[in-house]
């Protein structure tokens, strides 16, 4: 029941921030407190609830929504309370639009999340995706460009995923995922193509990528830190949601996107590794994490949809956590060239540190979160056989550019000092920005030392979205 | 059924007449047109229903006016090449599917599907041969109307029907928003000048 509520407060909130107009000071803080109020609800239904008060009440169920995503609904609110607070010292003016489009898109992520209806799905999708397009245009100037990339090549893909939401209905007759019978190889193979395609589009797959560094690189950082953190896992947990309910699976498509996913690895990391500027560096880097849980899809086991769903969770706090430090590197500095910083370690200990933090755990370096759950992707990928193992082999190797762009990164920002280059001005950094960095820091390394907890939730959660 | 295919047929002449006409208000007459008739025939007898999905039909193509209106932009030119290879590609899709799929496509009608492919593949010709953000924004609307077409031959849901009708016309608003935006940064909606972003 408190479920509905927790998703209801970000929009009601929405509203109020939206009367409040221009006087911007006070729709920022009533949007941190109306976020804070739903991810404290939010923790209250799922670690001290009864049974009698946990999971959804029947409006929300004939809403078609189900427990089945809440888990990562729970995370998409809590990095969504992180970015408002974030975006208190961070956005000065915010103007009319920030908050209540912001509001919209998280809790827009987190009802598809939850979504078991291909309808309602759609409607939360796209509320997220035109909201977002709207927001992207924030900063005016090039961003407009932005999105305009942003709008055009998304809404391809959601005629995609309409197309193939409607095949769905079509071929199995109804609406909810949860009541998919069987139906001919032909239309699984079209459905999982166009379905492909569509939320492929949406998570960066290449070729379907390039707005990807242009969107998240103009883009208010706490928006880019949302969208490639978190819409972005989203997305990726609502198509496995979605392919691994249509039956039968085909072995063929799980193979396409596997391919996939290696290519989306490569490109991302190539790509990230060449780039001067901090947040595009991210964008790519984005592109790349995105690419091995598209190949834990593709391997589709239960093992590797574990260790998939796991990246999401990780990707969700490991992304969030880079992109907050470089927001709050440009917060502090003005700068977002990376050959213009250097020695920031001194002046900038925390965000050095929590940047460092989730760099290693976006390499999967032990004992960080991301190390388990790449982990058991490959591991999964060498148990599968077939090509699948060289395919594994490709995409390790391929991630290392991505590791090196890392550490390059750390040092050229954080440790060079060039004699050359004036120092950077440091200013002092609010306490909702360092608040956020810290607690997703601790995250990632209390999910890669205790993992324990939270993989038991996972697997069988991979084991719900097989029927198993 | 009868129905459902006469409205397939209008829509794909009506795709065709787009590209062919090099006229953006007859362009956009037909579409406004189009859509009211596929209104009235995919509700048949109720005249509440069809009267809704008329004013969701109209709607759109009055946004995309009014920004060619504000915009001022050139009219819109196809050419003959890529006509030539859209009735090509058209053709050469539709007999592959056919005689690969032998009648068993995925709602299970092969002469609507021809429909479909065909739509698709002018959707996608106009999506990849064209720069301007109003003609990609038409391309992405012939995508969005085989998904209404999907429901009038196989879905027929009173929800995925309002839910795609209402996206079809919020995503018309935004991205005709955001062509404005551009006019007023770049003089320009044409997305090939809008090269300072190099994704």
């Amino acid at each position: 029941m408190y479920i509905l509520y927790t998703l209801a407060i970000p929009l009601i909130t929405s509203a109020i921030c939206a009367i409040f107009g221009r006087k911007t000071k006070i729709a920022a803080y009533v949007a941190v407190v109306g976020m804070t109020l739903s991810a404290a609800l939010f923790t209250a239904n799922l670690f001290v609830a009864t049974s009698a008060t946990a999971g959804l009440d029947s409006f929300a169920t004939a809403a078609g929504l189900s427990t089945v995503g809440l888990m990562i609904a729970y995370v998409v609110i809590v990095i969504g309370t992180l970015v408002t607070w974030f975006s208190l010292p961070y956005i000065g003016n915010a103007g009319r639009i920030y908050y209540p489009l912001l509001l919209i898109i998280i809790s827009s992520t987190a009802a598809a999340v939850l979504s078991t209806n291909v309808a309602t799905l759609y409607v939360f999708l796209e509320i997220g995706t035109l909201s977002t397009a709207i927001l992207v245009t924030y900063r005016k100037g090039r961003a407009f460009e932005a999105a305009t990339k942003f709008v055009v090549l998304n809404s391809i893909g959601s005629s995609f995923t309409l197309i193939a939401l409607i095949l769905m209905f079509v071929n199995y007759g109804t609406l909810n995922i949860g009541s998919f019978g069987s139906t001919s190889s032909s239309a699984v193979l079209l459905i999982s193509l166009f379905l492909f395609i569509g939320l492929g589009t949406k998570i960066g797959v290449v070729p379907m990528h390039s707005w990807v560094p242009d969107t998240y690189g103009e883009a208010p950082t706490p928006v880019s830190t949302f969208l490639a953190g978190t819409v972005k896992a989203a997305t990726a947990f609502i198509l496995i949601r979605f392919l691994f309910a249509l039956h039968p699976t085909l072995d063929i498509v799980l193979l396409f996107i596997a391919v996939t996913a290696v290519l989306t690895v490569g490109v991302g990391a190539f790509m990230a590794y060449t780039q001067k500027d901090l947040k595009r560096f991210l964008a790519y880097s984005s592109i790349e994490q995105a690419g091995i849980i598209l190949f834990a899809i593709g391997i589709g086991s239960s093992a590797a949809l574990t260790g998939g769903i796991f990246q999401i969770i990780n990707n969700m706090v490991m992304k969030s956590l880079v992109f907050l430090c470089v927001g709050a590197i440009i917060a502090a500095t003005k700068q977002r060239n990376i050959d213009g910083l250097g020695g920031l370690v001194t002046k900038m200990p925390i965000v050095a540190g929590g940047f460092l933090i989730g760099a290693l755990a976006l390499s999967g370096i032990p004992p960080l979160s991301g190390f388990i759950s790449e982990y058991l992707i490959l591991q999964a990928g060498f148990a599968k056989g077939g090509v699948y193992p060289a395919l594994s082999v490709a995409l390790l190797v391929l991630t290392f550019p991505m590791f090196a762009g890392y550490i390059k990164v750390f040092q050229r920002v954080f440790l060079t000092v060039d004699q050359k280059i004036a120092a950077p001005r440091v200013s002092n950094l609010s306490i909702y920005i360092i608040i956020p960095i810290i607690i997703l820091s601790v995250l990632c390394v209390l999910m890669g030392v205790f993992p324990t907890a939270i993989m038991d939730q996972i697997n069988k959660l991979s084991l719900a979205i097989l029927g198993g | 059924m009868e129905t459902a295919l006469a409205f397939g047929i209008v829509w794909v002449i009506c795709a065709i007449l787009i590209v062919i006409l090099n006229d953006k208000w007859s362009t956009l007459a037909l579409l406004a047109l189009n859509l009211t008739i596929a209104a009235f025939l995919l509700t048949e007898n109720d005249l509440t229903g069809a009267l809704i999905k008329a004013v969701f039909g109209i709607v759109s193509p009055i946004i995309i006016l009014l920004v060619v209106a504000r915009t001022k932009q050139p009219r819109p030119r196809f050419g003959t090449a890529p006509l030539i290879s859209m009735a090509l590609l058209t053709l050469v899709i539709s007999y592959l599917v056919a005689f690969s799929t032998q009648s068993q496509f995925p709602t299970g009608r092969t002469t609507e599907s021809y429909a479909l492919i065909a739509l698709f593949g002018i959707a996608v010709l106009i999506l990849v041969s064209q720069r301007s953000i109003l003609k990609l924004l038409l391309g992405i609307l012939v995508l969005e109307n085989i998904g209404t077409l999907l429901i009038a031959w196989g879905a027929n849901t009173a929800l995925l029907s309002v839910v795609a009708e209402v996206f079809v016309v919020l995503i018309t608003l935004t991205i005709a928003l955001i062509a404005l935006m551009d006019f007023a940064e770049y003089g320009s909606i044409d997305s090939s000048k809008l090269t300072n972003l190099r994704g």
